[in-house]
């Protein structure tokens, strides 16, 4: 079954900054083409690595990255690369580029490519925007997101340690998800007009705006969030929603129980385990179990804010009485919102997943069988789908080249 | 004001909180008529968002909840009970009106009120319903309750975020409240572009575990794989440049109380350029010009530029630097990036809007600009109910008289 972009065609101009956008847009059923100089994407030298089949150093991150894709080559040294070039760009409907117009390694103007090609989408992924001269400065992930905001939110209640800069290239993760929003929104409007547009994405701005309440706080109250162990940055201090099993795993306790029904639950599960006298406010917990406890009183009202408290000790209590699986299992079997926090590789191996068959295995030709993260969402109409593992480099240019040139010609 | 790419999609919309609210927030900008369904009895408040700071002013209220505006800019309100056969009745003719219907209750909740995918679709053959939950329809979490934290636990995002011998520091945000909008737009969008092909709609089942595993696609995979970068992580911390190798690279404390710069030195340049900056002895110790000196000797070089970096004013580092071609930031804090940036400024990102009863107010806007297509933010969230006569009345063809005995039965 195709995706829904089947029959377009994206010119992805290789740059790490767009490969995520690429690969989404290929497994929604575009013919995403990378294109690479004669040394290759930079992100096949980017680590992590592992030990590929044939004994060498093969990049993890390039073959999660590129899957349904195909590969060309392009020497720009070369005329006849460079009118291939050309060409490839105007059988386009989309261009991918995360390059600054004034230093463009492929040589390619996307001023006149959009006033040559009226139906042409081009998603310029960039630090700041196409049009800031800020892009002339260096960045990284690291200053990106440090200097959008999302650095200042993470880290921990001893102010002593740094804050935290989350792992995984979030700056170029939260950039590639807006990158297809747009260019999605492009083709959407070209179906229904003919007309193609530059889609300019900011990085700086992306971040700056995937902030939650730290920016709207600010906005609209004019006041500041600070950070947290383990929850969200705040104005005023909030209790950890940390708990930890008898097996040291370490649970995510959600959203503290306010209603009559959860305070109850508490109770009785506390009570199966022998364990209620081990909560120091046993009487608040109970008057929980009367009353409820609502959200505008915690803070203001003593009363309530013990029973909110009783709520939160319970739960640790409750955790640090069994595994951090049985807990987070029993919590949510009785109505309880919690979460287990697991380490990169327990993901795909979570019985629930394995049960939605998320994974994917993709036969990579360089690494060998190997699993990732499958579809984001389901739509079994028009499905999300890996299409084909990453490519060699170069690997589909003589097939590229000959749906392009004309009959009998050379390109 | 630019022509708006989604006008004539109308969406009957569901959904709340930052997870779903945030997806049908873009949906209006670019120009969809959204309208937002909520519960007259609870007053909405099934949105934890309804009513809760933060507030512009001394007032309190249901209509005046900051974060629940940010999330709601130009869309439509209606309350309809769905508890009574009558609020049933009204919905079915919303969705018969409705080119989408959006929705991220805990999974199961919407079909138990009777509007499963299938009763949609007999309503309007070419529905397109997207329900949007922490675990998805299907498997044995179905029924599990979630928000963003606990999103983030179970897809491996917590973990990914700490510092070398703490416990995770984890996200100090619902972060996948975020990206659960933003991966809900890309299904909404995906699924508009296969109807426009093919005329056919379809039920899309997203869940934000899935969705969030996607954004450290590369460590789980290369943990699958027996790789060592989630080992790295824990023992380094996410701060360090791994992957690729980065040293110096991290946050460091500058002059002043909780002041924090971050520094990243990509290559040998980088650091030659910061160690000629920073231009004492230590900084041109021999074992440090090249990457395997310097992470052999990771700790005691970060030890000394911290203490340099501690005797320095964080601005004039972030300033300079990348003048040097070291890339360097400032750990913005809020009223740093949103009020302080010429790029943020020029970019547009937090306009303000006019709320019927807040007044005006900034919201944050978007990191993306259209040339020809552009989003366009002027109105505020809705009132509760706010828009029930124009709905109720021009849309469905209720008359003033049906309203009012509508109202009077509670069923809006």
């Amino acid at each position: 079954m195709d995706g829904p972009l089947a029959g377009i065609r994206v010119v992805e101009l290789a740059h790490p900054h767009v490969e995520v956008t690429g690969k989404l847009l290929g497994c929604l059923g575009a013919d995403v083409v990378v294109v690479e100089r004669p040394d290759g994407a930079e992100s096949r030298r980017r680590g992590p690595f592992v030990t590929a089949k044939s004994g060498a150093q093969a990049s993890v991150s390039w073959s999660v990255n590129n899957v349904s894709k195909r590969s060309v080559v392009i020497d720009t040294v070369r005329p006849a690369d460079r009118d291939l070039l050309a060409q490839l760009v105007a059988s386009a409907d989309v261009v991918l580029d995360g390059h600054d117009v004034d230093r463009h390694p492929f040589g390619l103007d996307r001023r006149s490519a959009l006033a040559n090609h009226a139906g042409l989408v081009w998603t310029s992924v960039t630090p700041y925007g196409v049009d800031d001269p800020r892009n002339a400065e260096p960045v990284t992930d690291l200053t990106l997101t440090a200097g959008g905001g999302l650095v200042w939110s993470c880290g921990y209640d001893d102010h002593a340690l740094p804050p935290v800069r989350p792992g995984g290239d979030q700056s170029v993760q939260t950039s590639s998800v807006w990158a297809a929003i747009g260019t999605l929104t492009a083709i959407w409007h070209r179906m229904r007009t003919g007309d193609g547009q530059l889609v300019d994405v900011s990085m700086h701005a992306a971040v700056n705006i995937t902030t939650e309440q730290a920016s709207y706080e600010w906005l609209v109250a004019g006041t500041i969030v600070n950070r947290q162990t383990g929850r969200h940055a705040a104005v005023e201090p909030t209790q950890s929603p940390f708990a930890v099993g008898k097996d040291d795993r370490l649970v995510h306790t959600g959203v503290p129980p306010r209603s009559i029904r959860e305070y109850q639950t508490l109770l009785t599960w506390l009570r199966e385990l022998g364990a209620e006298s081990e909560v120091s406010d046993l009487l608040f917990l109970e008057m929980g179990a009367e009353t409820g406890v609502e959200y505008d009183a915690i803070g203001s009202d003593p009363i309530a804010t013990a029973i909110y408290g009783a709520g939160r000790e319970a739960m640790l209590v409750l955790a640090a009485s069994q595994t951090g699986k049985d807990y987070f299992l029993g919590a949510q079997r009785r109505g309880l919102s919690a979460g287990i926090v697991y380490e990169p590789g327990e993901v795909l191996d979570d019985p629930h997943l394995v049960e939605r068959a998320f994974a994917v295995t993709v036969d990579d030709p360089v690494i060998g069988p190997m699993r990732m993260p499958g579809p984001p969402f389901r739509s079994p109409a028009s499905p999300w789908q890996v299409t084909r593992p990453a490519p060699g480099l170069g690997e589909h240019t003589a097939e590229v080249v000959a749906s392009l040139a004309p009959a009998g010609s050379e390109a | 004001m630019s022509a708006r790419p989604l006008s004539g999609v109308r969406v009957c919309d569901l959904s709340g909180q930052l997870a779903g609210a945030g997806a049908t927030k873009y949906l209006a900008a670019m120009g969809a008529e959204v309208i937002r369904v909520e519960d007259p009895i609870r007053q909405g408040q099934w949105d934890l968002l309804r009513g809760i700071g933060p507030f512009v002013d001394e007032r309190r209220g249901i209509n005046l909840g900051g974060g629940w505006n940010n999330h709601n800019l130009e869309k439509l309100g209606v309350t309809i009970n769905l508890k009574l056969d009558e609020g049933k009745d009204l919905l079915r003719r919303l969705i018969g009106a409705s080119d989408i219907v959006t929705e991220n209750f805990s999974a199961g909740a919407l079909a138990r009120l009777g509007f499963t995918y299938e009763a949609m679709r007999d309503i309007r053959p070419d529905i397109i319903y997207v329900s949007n939950s922490g675990f998805g329809h299907g498997g044995p979490y179905t029924a599990f309750k979630s928000w963003g934290p606990i999103v983030q636990a179970l897809s491996g995002l917590t973990a990914t975020s700490r510092l070398p011998g703490q416990p995770p520091a984890g996200y100090g945000l619902s972060y996948m409240d975020h990206h659960g909008a933003n991966y809900m737009t890309v299904a909404i969008l995906s699924a508009l572009i296969h109807r426009q092909r093919t005329g056919a709609g379809q039920w899309i089942d997203m869940s934000c575990v899935e969705a969030g595993a996607s954004f450290i696609a590369v460590l789980i995979a290369d943990a699958d794989l027996g790789g060592t970068a989630p080992a790295e992580l824990v023992r380094h911390g996410s701060n360090r440049g791994r992957s690729p190798d980065m040293v110096p690279h991290g946050v460091y404390p500058t002059a002043g109380d909780d002041n924090w710069v971050a520094i990243a030195c990509r290559d040998d340049n980088d650091w030659n350029a910061l160690a000629k900056f920073i231009g004492e002895d230590w900084a041109q110790d021999a074992r440090f010009a090249e990457l395997r000196g310097r992470i052999d000797a990771e700790d005691e070089l970060d030890g000394a530029l911290q203490g340099w970096t501690r005797r320095h004013d964080r601005r004039s580092i972030a300033a300079e630097l990348p003048r040097r071609g070291v890339p360097a930031a400032i750990v913005a804090r809020p009223n740093e990036r949103i009020d302080e940036d010429p790029s943020v400024s020029a970019w547009n990102l937090f306009p303000i809007v006019t709320h019927s009863e807040i007044g005006k107010v900034r919201v944050e806007g978007f990191p993306i600009h259209l040339a020809k297509t552009d989003w366009h933010v002027e109105r505020g969230g809705p009132c509760l109910g706010e828009h029930n006569d124009v709905v109720f009345g021009d849309l469905l063809g209720l008359s003033p008289d049906e309203i009012s005995g509508l109202r009077e039965r509670k069923v809006i």
